[in-house]
């Protein structure tokens, strides 16, 4: 089977990681070290006025 | 087992009242690692783009897997169930597009072209970004321990993989239209199909997860997604059968050791879930003893696997051999036929002219002179039958021998070519008969001409072969069996079993043809053979033994 280019597919290659890689650790840094995230307690306190009653 | 790791004993509480723990373990792992453990040696196996694919779909469902599962596990804190919440939309459409390029390449044999690969990074990354920027979830929702969705991001994310899934479906509809081979359409269809459903599962159950979430008040909607992990084993199970049945993937050994692996993720996998020590005992022995039986198993059928991949090499080897024998046969027939028309001329010229020498022609001949002509006679004579014979030879195997047909009466010519070769019967001592024990002509529809070659052929043998004695020449008919036969009798040499087996055959003489002195190329019995033969007659010869006498039969169907 061909494959394309070499050039061509360390470009995706790196792409795809670069992507993956990325959004790990930036989500990481975020929720988990900085636990930057809206922690709701009840239905009063909810994001967007969001209907909760269904949780 | 859980213990240690607990967080939140109110998530905790709250997830077990909703789910076994058992069930989500169950249900999550053993799939993951065995479609894991399938990719990977399918990878190992065969490195190319095909297979590449598929390691990726099952990498990204494997890790999808492990994120879902342990976003479940609410227990372990709000930051670990934000985090793989976020994580899991990303690797989901990571699986279809791997699953496109996996159809896609399995079809065409060829890598995805580069713009797709583009189009494909361009579906993806709006997801990705999102997941980044924390837009794809709005919240922790700490009554039930989950994570709260934005229907935005979610919505893009089902029109993404909605549009993965209908590319596949649209090249594959593509192929198999045009496509002829019955084989490679079967395969696309299962390839196509197998993958649609594992996609499709996938992808419901998420769509219902989130219809039940914003539109009905059902309780527990995520319990629903688990079902979603039920098209992998629905994948592998159309792929195990692509391998089995088409030998897809290049991969034989897989059928038994894709069972020995299943077997083994299944009994294994109780192990995680057994407390008391009797049942720990038996489920080790029983581990144990499918990794020896598949050993077994898979070196059994490794070692038959060889064997029939020699077989077909020789096989091969034979092919080409015989087509080579095949083209030198040929090559020998037109050389023999050139050969003999070259000859056949001078023949008969030298023929012509010892005969009107000896019939003084050219004025009396000294008597010394005349038996050494006479020679010249006889043996010119022999050669130009023999020529004769090589010529019809080369005719019937080049097939440039021509019959034409006509109705006449088998008897009648049995009983005309009796006449005609019995003074020589006669000059050699011998009795030629004829007799003929049917009531009709026992017309037949054949070549009369080359019948009558036939006949005299096997009279002619029969002659040779006898020293003294009687030749018989019997003319019957089967009305049953509609066929009408001339049966030549002799009391001559005979012959064994053996001789009798390959009497047929080009160039083959009687074992015991010199004792009797015959000349013959050992033609004439193999192109009377071929002649009835190509006209739906048969020829066939029998004889109780060595001194015994033979018996030929030569047959063809009676016309009404």
């Amino acid at each position: 089977m061909e494959r394309n280019s070499q050039a061509a597919d360390i470009i995706l290659f790196v792409a795809f990681s670069v992507m993956i890689l990325l959004t790990t650790i930036i989500t990481w840094y975020r929720l988990v070290i900085m636990e930057n995230f809206r922690y709701v307690v009840d239905d009063n306190d909810s994001p967007e006025r969001l209907d909760l009653s269904t949780y | 087992m859980f213990e240690s790791l607990i967080k939140s004993q109110y998530c905790y509480q709250y997830l077990t009242d909703q789910i076994s723990l058992d069930l989500l373990l169950y249900t999550h792992i053993p799939t993951a690692l065995l479609a894991l453990i399938f990719s990977v040696y399918v990878l190992v196996r065969r490195r190319d783009v095909v297979s590449a694919s598929l390691f990726f779909i099952v990498l990204c469902f494997s890790i999808w897997s492990f994120l879902d599962l342990n976003a479940w596990l609410v227990f372990l804190g709000a930051d670990n169930t934000m985090f793989t919440w976020s994580l899991i939309d990303l690797f989901g459409v990571l699986m279809f597009f791997f699953s496109y390029r996996f159809v896609y390449s399995f079809i065409y044999k060829t890598d995805l072209p580069i713009y797709q690969y583009y189009v494909g990074l361009l579906l993806i990354a709006p997801t990705a970004v999102m997941i980044g920027a924390g837009h794809n979830l709005l919240g922790y929702y700490a009554p039930t321990c989950e994570a709260l969705e934005n229907s935005t991001s979610t919505y893009y994310l089902y029109f993404a993989q909605a549009v993965f899934l209908g590319a596949i479906l649209w090249i594959s509809y593509a192929r198999v239209r045009v496509l002829q081979d019955v084989h490679e359409r079967t395969q696309i269809l299962l390839i196509a199909s197998g993958v649609s459903i594992f996609l499709l599962f996938f992808l419901t159950a998420s769509i219902v997860v989130t219809f039940l979430i914003n539109y009905t008040s059902a309780a527990n909607p995520y319990n629903y997604e688990i079902y979603g992990l039920f098209g992998m084993p629905i994948l592998l199970i159309y792929l195990g059968y692509l391998i089995v049945r088409y030998k897809a993937f290049d991969i034989k050994l897989a059928g038994a050791q894709a069972l020995i692996a299943t077997l083994l993720g299944l009994v294994a996998s109780k192990l995680f879930f057994i407390s008391s020590t009797p049942d720990l005992v038996v489920s080790v022995a029983t581990v144990l003893l499918v990794i020896i039986f598949g050993y077994f198993l898979v070196r059994s059928v490794k070692r038959e696997i060889r064997e029939k991949e020699r077989n077909e090499v020789l096989a091969k080897d034979l092919a080409k051999a015989n087509v080579r024998l095949r083209e030198l046969d040929k090559l020998k027939s037109e050389f023999v036929s050139i050969a003999s028309h070259q000859l056949r001329s001078p023949l008969t010229a030298i023929r012509g002219y010892a005969s009107m020498l000896n019939e003084g022609s050219f004025g009396a001949i000294p008597e010394k002179a005349r038996e050494p002509l006479q020679r010249i006679e006889e043996s010119s004579r022999f050669m130009a039958l023999s020529v004769d014979d090589f010529l019809n030879v080369s005719r019937i195997e080049s097939g440039s021998m021509k019959y034409e047909k006509a109705i006449f009466s088998l008897s009648k010519l049995a009983s005309a070519v009796a006449d005609d070769l019995r003074p020589a019967a006669t000059k050699k001592g011998l009795v030629l008969v004829y007799r003929s024990d049917s009531d009709t002509d026992m017309h037949v529809k054949a070549d009369e001409g080359k019948i009558r070659q036939v006949i005299q052929n096997v009279v002619d043998n029969a002659m040779k072969y006898t020293p003294k004695g009687t030749v018989s020449i019997v003319a019957q008919d089967d009305e049953k069996t509609k066929r009408a036969r001339v049966i030549v009798v002799d009391t001559g040499v005979g012959m064994s079993e053996e001789t009798a087996a390959t009497l047929f055959g080009k160039f083959v003489r009687a074992k015991n043809a010199n004792s009797v002195n015959v000349y013959g190329t050992g033609l004439g019995l193999f192109i009377a053979k071929q002649m009835l033969e190509a006209m739906g007659g048969t020829l066939t010869a029998k004889s109780d033994g060595e001194g015994k006498g033979s018996t030929f039969t030569i047959e063809l169907p009676l016309e009404a």
